[in-house]
């Protein structure tokens, strides 16, 4: 430490006092992301703040539009076998990649490959274990064989994870790619300094000469709620994403900001221990489902921001059905204990991860059972804990020590399959997938493999239709809610919005003059 | 003097060794899968048995430790689980904003502490003794996230003076130290206080009294330098802390230091990370106390060692 740099921080100190601070510079955007990016390889990992920064940068096959309804990206059509095994996808043409090499089939088929490959070990290979091969019968068609059916194929190619990458710049990176990401998205990557900040530029190559309209963005990890809100506030950052309910009143009613809200797809239940005494009484499931008050729960827990499941996945996954809506009735649910031979209810343990939404559940949980003498002891557990005391290697359906657990999924491919398989499968025990009640009923499990066996939509509607009747009916978990997506937005910004999956998008970001 | 210390200096070595393997059991033994929260939320087994298997997380334990001390005997601390970076990269990157950090916050609190504590213990039990207390009770009370979020929110939203937080310049510095100095500035006023309320009471201080200094040099003088012996240690504590990050202010103020990077680090289970830190830090708690101990002998001649 030089003399001239202490006086020269000195000076600083009091310079920087001084001048108004305005981080905001026309046609550059911020964004306040609420965790850590990981990589920037969406192919090799399992998270939401990964996928949403590089929606920018990297473009799917099959996107999503704003209700998770599929729609074309750099596949303009696509069609499906009767025997679900061979899926043919007509590629978008004259699309280059950011380092001006060609987007066409054989790049594609290097993507499917690779994700396929089990020896490279890529996070997302268990989405793409059924490929056998592809063929690419001219340059702008792609053709997906499978060794066996699986009908949700086409939604697997809209899963975030599944981006197309250059392969040059594979061939060029190696397992660096996730440093250096090369897209056919609008923007390039530009910098990215992990646990600070990342930047990426705008792509002045992009095949639509209408985007991109802002010339950078700039993304910072703030896990902090307080101060990603603060940022939103001084302007510093023009996008927060996963604003927190309890905060979203310090936004609204404002001139200068909005809340973007809409229904999510993770669907939040407490998970009963099936294999264990009570809960293997299908009384017992009935009168807690019977127990919460649900309306309050949503206003109590979640400011009013999350909606009443209505059936075992969210409205907006493919092929929901609507079933009978669950009632409060604390009567009900006390000859119902009485039944069962539990009048005077019992002490149980329910678990959940430490944060504040959680813990806020499990105490309302515990208020609304005592309706029915049951007496819980709340267990909040560090995340890494938790993981290993739920899922842990020696977990087995004999062995699982947990009685009650508040757990919750959302399928990123925005299908019926990949909700009702990890969840309420027999395939999906944990600690195989997410299936914590160890709920397991023939019917059930049939249905998901059938509708696995064609694309065919109206069957799978069908065989969808019977799962989550039947699984409606036995109750294998207390549904509690659905939590909404949460945004701020500075007002003159457009087209940065949240997903139902809780990602978010940027590439068509705008300001107002 | 200087043997002295040079003889201490080196006696850390064998006691670095023991903190290594102490830090290594520590962090391994802690519950948590690597592999499970690498794998991300919603992962199925096949996907965080894969991690396993890219990330090298199946060799036994004691392999592992050696490839750790391994590196270490090379200068290199490993590469960080979660994004593949060399772990030196990480820590020379976050060592320099906690030290600056610590360094803006020390200064003020001690200089600011030691003011009150000598003008408390001065008019003990008057209107400036109440008056300081009362500030210095408040500045150990108040929660520092609390006190860190209300100054941003009057400071960077209300009034615009400063960035709400990270560190790009040098401005940047002044919240975080104010709200990670509070808590030092309380602590050092009350101790002073009561360090020199000891210290007046000795004889020598009636006999400088009754030789007819003036009040000021007695205070400043002769009862302050026999004062700062316990201020000292404490000074040196607070440092030691201070450099470890404050991951309460760190995380509210979006700084990119020592706390920041422990608490990911922890959190994903990163154990070359979180070894890394924890060796760092009892290195650096080491040579505080080092460095204290060599002061003591500066301040009062009477404490020196052969």
């Amino acid at each position: 430490m030089t003399m001239l740099k202490i006086v020269a921080l000195g000076a600083g100190l009091a310079v920087g006092a001084l001048t108004p601070h305005n981080a905001a510079r026309a046609g550059e955007l911020s964004i306040a992301l609420d965790q850590i990016v990981q990589g920037l390889n969406p192919q090799d990992s399992g998270y939401n703040v990964d996928y949403s920064v590089m929606n920018g940068v990297y473009e799917r096959l099959i996107a999503f539009d704003k209700t998770m309804k599929l729609v074309p990206q750099l596949a303009t059509s696509w069609s499906v076998s009767d025997d679900a095994r061979t899926f043919t996808l007509k590629l978008r043409k004259g699309v280059k990649f950011q380092d001006g090499t060609d987007f066409n089939a054989a790049a594609v088929k290097f993507n499917i490959d690779r994700l396929a490959d089990p020896n490279l070990n890529l996070r997302k290979h268990s989405l793409f274990k059924m490929v056998d091969h592809v063929e690419t019968p001219d340059d702008d068609t792609v053709v997906i064989k499978l060794k066996e059916p699986f009908g949700a194929m086409i939604n697997t190619l809209a899963h975030p994870s599944v981006v197309m990458e250059s392969p040059a710049a594979i061939r060029k990176y190696g397992k660096d790619i996730a440093k250096h990401p090369v897209g056919t998205g609008p923007f390039t990557f530009g910098t990215w300094i992990p646990g600070e900040k990342l930047v990426v530029v705008k792509n002045d190559n992009y095949r639509d000469r209408q985007w991109p309209q802002v010339d950078k963005v700039t993304f910072y990890p703030v896990p902090e709620n307080g101060t990603r809100v603060a940022m939103l506030m001084s302007d510093e950052v023009q996008f927060v994403s996963d604003l927190p309910a309890e905060l979203t009143k310090r936004l609204t009613g404002s001139q200068n900001y909005d809340v973007l809200e809409k229904p999510g797809i993770y669907v939040r239940v407490m998970s009963m221990n099936m294999m264990k005494k009570p809960y293997s009484d299908p009384r017992v499931r009935e009168a807690f489902n019977l127990a919460i008050d649900r309306r309050a729960l949503v206003q109590v827990v979640y400011s009013g921001h999350a909606i009443i499941p209505d059936a075992p996945i969210a409205p907006d996954t493919r092929f929901h059905v609507a079933q009978p809506t669950l009632k409060t009735d604390v009567a009900k649910a006390r000859e119902l204990m009485k039944q069962a031979g539990y009048a005077g209810g019992f002490d149980t343990v329910l678990w959940s991860r430490n944060n504040s939404t959680e813990i806020r559940l499990m105490q309302f949980i515990k208020q609304q059972l005592a309706q029915i003498n049951v007496r819980v002891k709340i267990v909040p557990l560090e995340g890494a804990t938790f993981n290993e005391k739920l899922l842990g290697a020696n977990v087995t359906p004999e062995t699982a020590e947990h009685d009650l657990v508040i757990t919750g999924w959302s399928p990123p491919t925005g299908d019926a399959d990949w909700h009702l398989r990890p969840v309420y499968s027999t395939e999906g025990f944990i600690p195989r997938i997410w299936n914590v009640s160890f709920y397991s009923n023939a019917t059930v499990d049939r249905a998901i493999a059938a509708a696995l066996q064609t694309a065919d939509p109206v069957k799978r509607a069908k065989a969808y239709a019977v799962a989550q009747a039947r699984i409606w009916k036995d109750r294998p978990v207390v549904w509690l809610a659905i939590d909404n997506a949460l945004a701020g937005r500075r007002k003159s910004l457009s087209g940065v919005f949240p997903m139902p999956d809780k990602t978010f998008q940027y590439a068509h970001a705008a300001f107002a003059e | 003097m200087f043997k002295y210390s040079l003889r201490r200096l080196f006696a850390l070595v064998p006691v670095l060794f023991v903190i290594s393997i102490l830090v290594f059991l520590f962090v391994h033994l802690l519950p948590g899968d690597p592999a499970r929260l690498l794998a991300g939320d919603n992962a199925t087994l096949e996907e965080v048995e894969t991690v396993r298997r890219a990330l090298n997380l199946d060799q036994p334990l004691y392999r592992q430790y050696f490839d750790f001390i391994g590196h270490i005997a090379n200068g290199n601390l490993g590469t960080s689980l979660r994004t593949g970076e060399p772990v030196t990269t990480m820590i020379a990157r976050a060592f320099m904003p906690t030290t600056w950090l610590a360094l803006s916050s020390l200064g003020w609190s001690v200089l600011f502490g030691l003011g009150v504590g000598v003008v408390s213990a001065t008019r003990r039990g008057r209107l400036g003794d109440y008056i300081g207390m009362f500030a210095a009770v408040s500045g150990i009370s108040v929660p520092p996230f609390w006190l860190g979020l209300l100054l941003m929110s009057v400071f960077s939203v209300k009034l615009g003076w400063f960035g709400t937080s990270g560190f790009d310049k040098p401005s940047d510095l002044i919240l975080p130290s104010i709200t990670l100095g509070a808590g030092v500035a309380a602590v050092m006023a009350r101790f002073t206080r009561s360090a020199v309320i000891g210290v007046c009471l000795e004889d020598y201080i009636r006999t400088a009294r009754a030789k007819g200094l003036k009040e000021k040099i007695v205070i400043w003088k002769h009862a302050l330098r026999n004062a700062l012996i316990p201020v000292v240690t404490m000074v040196g504590l607070q440092f030691g802390f201070l450099l470890g990050g404050s991951i309460v202010i760190e995380r509210v103020f979006r700084w990119p230091g020592m706390g920041q990077l422990l608490l990911d680090a922890i959190a994903f289970r990163d154990y070359a990370v979180v070894q890394a830190e924890i060796l760092i830090f009892s290195a650096e708690f080491l040579l505080i106390n080092l460095t204290v101990d060599v002061l003591y002998g500066l301040i009062n001649p009477k404490i020196r060692y052969g």
